[in-house]
């Protein structure tokens, strides 16, 4: 006496197979959505209390990253400008737009100015500026095409992961010092040669496999433990 | 009567008699051996309640496992979770507000620390430190290696003074009778008071304070004492150098100030003095000083001979020690000054009291005539700081490895008369006007003195305590103003040398608190002067 229709052996088969799929699916879903720009929000401008534009400041001025992000090269913290920093022009371009109401008023007042930090990274990473710029690491390599940006983004995830992609192989990313804070700078290539110290490269892999060694960066090894980042 | 956990050696009493007398005690302690001897005495009587309190202590199925969770699915839940934590980041991260300056200060890079020089003083005394500060919130203290007076050591006492800026149980507010009031109201207060002194030449006014180093807060106080003449200046510390000047009254007729030069010293006598421990004044600079003469390869080592009662760090770096009760160590220094020849009235010690032991430290004394050193110990009594001056000037030692100046303290009067003399005054009823800047004398004033109940009983019109805590004396007392810490005020202080070291502030006030300065400013006249003015003149 047959409970159940013979196509329930079927059914049965396609569930437990198809149950490994589902789960399997459901994971990478979630893997997903965790890369996504609505978790990292990468590619995603934030909300500020004035529309600074890189861009314009940047690429239009020729205003050099460190006019404002002044500690970039000596401290672990780039920092952001104090409002003076914006009122040494401002106090004579540009004085009475209405754009810049908020800087004017965070001078005037006493009071700083909230911005929305964009490159933030988790408190349990310890992260340090001065020795990223030190060793040859650009500017535009970790935060993108600054001086592209009308408004600040983030061009990185600054996920793990994507951390370890250069830590796993810094040569791939290196540029001479001199070049750190050139937004235009393009990797060598057979157009368009670099020469370094009166040698000609014409490949990253090359001219990154002798910037480490002559920036002296540690070995993989040590730059990939755990307790660099995580102190 | 099963009994769980019992060490297989404990011998069970119980059953035996109740009473325990010393012929009983006796008995079983010499039919047991080691591990079998009583850990209390009702075990040793065997009384029933001891039986009682055993089998409650360890019950039946203490030791068993009879949760329906087995040890294994447990270990598996947790081992799991912990597996888990690691998922806090796979969270959305808020957005985060960053903060710059409006005006960015001089010298400030963001992630990087400054040191700023100030100094901690405790007794009356300064300990130089370098302060490092975080965005200017002072975070660690380190010592100042250019001040003299340390060489860049600090004591625990400067280590720890930096909690004590951040302490959540700091006196935030001012009180009246318990009531929050501004600083305003207080200065309102204390018009009416001083206008009416000011016609009987103060002598309703009674100033009661820590001990004063510093040369602001003298200048201050001599003011106050110029513009009213009758006033009274008292000094009180529970932890205070009575003895020390007291011996150099005896000995010198004034008191003195004793500085030690430790690397001149090739023999070294300790009586009770832990000049190696924080609490000595001076002790930083004597433990850099002792420390090279104690390296055989630069030289003859120097030797250290300690008598004192407790164990000590002086004492554990003693190559000789001599352990005694501390009232013995008066007995012990004048046998070794009657052997060096002072009359002195000292007896001879018994072999068991240590007389092999001043007969090595007497050698060693005239073999090193002017390199030797007799230290007393602040608590002992004066005699005994009296004998070791008297040793030192047998032994020719006076200004090679002991000197003597001013006193640092800015007004050397006997510290418990002082207080003795206040609480007599209040209970006189002569008092009508009492200051009493920093400290706690209700608390820890000697029992005898009963200076909390003066305060209590008396009809002192107005009592104004200034304090970092809200402690037993601001209860006693109508007004209560909080103080500024030493790490956000001005000032200065003097180091055991007698260094002036100033004090300058690493953060700003954290709360409505004063200075000393800012509160005696109130009294010369000087009303509204801020502390760094009051340092600068």
């Amino acid at each position: 006496m047959q409970i159940f229709h013979r196509s329930t052996n079927t059914i049965s088969r396609a569930t437990l197979f198809g149950a490994v799929f589902l789960i399997a699916f459901v994971l990478w879903a979630c893997i997903q959505f965790q890369r996504s720009p609505y978790v990292t929000y990468a590619e995603v401008v934030r909300p500020q209390p004035a529309p600074f534009s890189h861009q314009h400041h940047v690429a239009g001025l020729g205003i050099d990253c460190r006019y404002c992000h002044t500690s970039v090269e000596t401290s672990s913290f780039a920092g952001i400008p104090p409002t003076k920093t914006c009122m040494n022009c401002h106090s004579q371009i540009w004085t009475g737009a209405p754009l810049l109401e908020p800087v004017r008023e965070s001078f005037r007042s006493g009071k700083s100015l909230v911005w929305t930090r964009v490159n933030d990274l988790p408190d349990f990473v310890y992260f340090d500026h001065s020795i990223h710029i030190n060793k040859g690491v650009g500017c535009n390599t970790c935060h993108g095409p600054v001086d592209r940006m009308p408004l600040m983004y983030n061009y990185a995830s600054l996920q793990m992961e994507w951390c370890l992609d250069c830590h796993r192989d810094p040569a791939k990313n290196l540029r001479p010092r001199d070049q750190v804070f050139n937004m235009r700078y393009e990797p060598p290539s057979n157009l368009k040669p670099l020469t370094f110290e009166g040698k000609q490269y014409v490949d990253q892999e090359s001219l990154g496999g002798d910037l480490v060694k002559k920036y002296n960066l540690r070995s993989v090894a040590d730059i990939t433990s755990c307790s660099t980042c995580h102190r | 009567m099963k009994e769980n956990v019992k060490s297989p050696a404990r011998k069970d009493w119980s059953g035996k008699e109740n009473k325990l007398t010393l012929e009983t005690a006796r008995q079983r302690m010499a039919e047991t051996t080691g591990p079998e001897f009583w850990r209390s005495l009702e075990e040793l009587a065997g009384s029933a309640q001891f039986r009682e309190m055993v089998r409650g202590e360890f019950p039946e199925g203490a030791s068993e496992w009879l949760d329906s969770v087995s040890r294994r699915g447990f270990l598996k839940l947790m081992g799991a979770s912990l597996a888990m934590a690691g998922m806090t980041a796979c969270t959305k991260q808020p957005l985060e507000p960053i903060v710059p300056y409006v005006r960015q200060p001089e010298d400030t890079v963001p992630g990087r620390p400054l040191f700023y020089a100030t100094a901690f003083s405790l007794g009356g005394y300064a300990s130089p430190i370098l302060v490092e500060s975080h965005l200017y919130r002072p975070t660690k203290i380190e010592g100042n290696d250019k001040h003299p007076a340390s060489l860049g050591g600090t004591d625990i006492f400067a280590q720890a003074s930096i909690l004590g800026l951040y302490d959540p149980d700091r006196s935030q507010t001012n009180l009246y009778l318990g009531e929050v009031r501004t600083w305003d109201n207080f200065v309102e207060a204390l018009r009416g008071p001083l206008t009416s002194q000011k016609a009987v030449q103060g002598s309703g006014i009674r100033i009661l304070t820590r001990t004063v180093s510093s040369p602001s807060l003298a200048d201050q106080l001599t003011s106050v004492l110029k513009l009213f003449p009758q006033a009274k200046w008292h000094v009180y510390e529970p932890i205070n150098r009575d003895n020390v000047y007291g011996g150099a009254q005896t000995a010198f007729g004034q008191p003195v100030e004793t500085q030690y030069q430790l690397e001149n010293a090739d023999v070294i006598v300790s009586l009770d003095a832990d000049f190696l421990y924080a609490g000595f004044p001076g002790m930083t600079r004597y433990a850099r000083d002792f420390a090279p003469r104690r390296n055989p390869d630069r030289g003859e080592m120097s030797r250290l001979y300690v008598v004192e009662s407790t164990p000590s760090s002086t004492g554990a770096k003693a190559d000789h020690r001599l352990s005694v009760p501390a009232s013995f160590v008066e007995v012990f220094a004048r046998a070794l000054a009657a052997s060096l020849g002072l009359d002195v009235g000292g007896k001879e010690l018994s072999e068991q009291e240590g007389l092999l032991f001043v007969k090595a430290v007497l050698g060693d004394l005239q073999a090193h005539g002017g390199r030797s050193l007799i230290l007393a110990g602040d608590h002992q009594p004066p005699q005994v700081h009296a004998l070791a001056h008297a040793m030192n000037q047998a032994l020719n030692n006076v200004g090679s490895t002991v000197f003597y100046t001013d006193p640092v303290n800015a007004h050397p009067v006997n510290q418990n008369d002082s207080i003795k003399e206040l609480a007599a005054d209040m209970r006189a009823g002569k008092v009508d006007l009492l200051l009493i800047l920093g400290g706690n004398p209700a608390y820890d004033a000697p029992a005898d003195v009963g200076f909390a109940d003066a305060l209590k009983q008396t009809s002192v019109p107005l009592r104004v305590h200034l304090g970092l805590y809200q402690d037993e004396t601001a209860e006693l007392c109508q007004w209560h103003i909080s103080e500024t810490h030493s790490l956000e005020a001005w000032g200065d202080v003097r180091a055991y040398d007698g260094t002036v070291t100033i004090q300058q502030p690493l953060i700003a006030h954290l709360y409505n608190s004063k200075s000393e300065y800012e509160l005696l400013a109130l009294v010369t006249g000087t009303s509204g002067e801020k502390g760094n003015e009051v340092v600068q003149g």
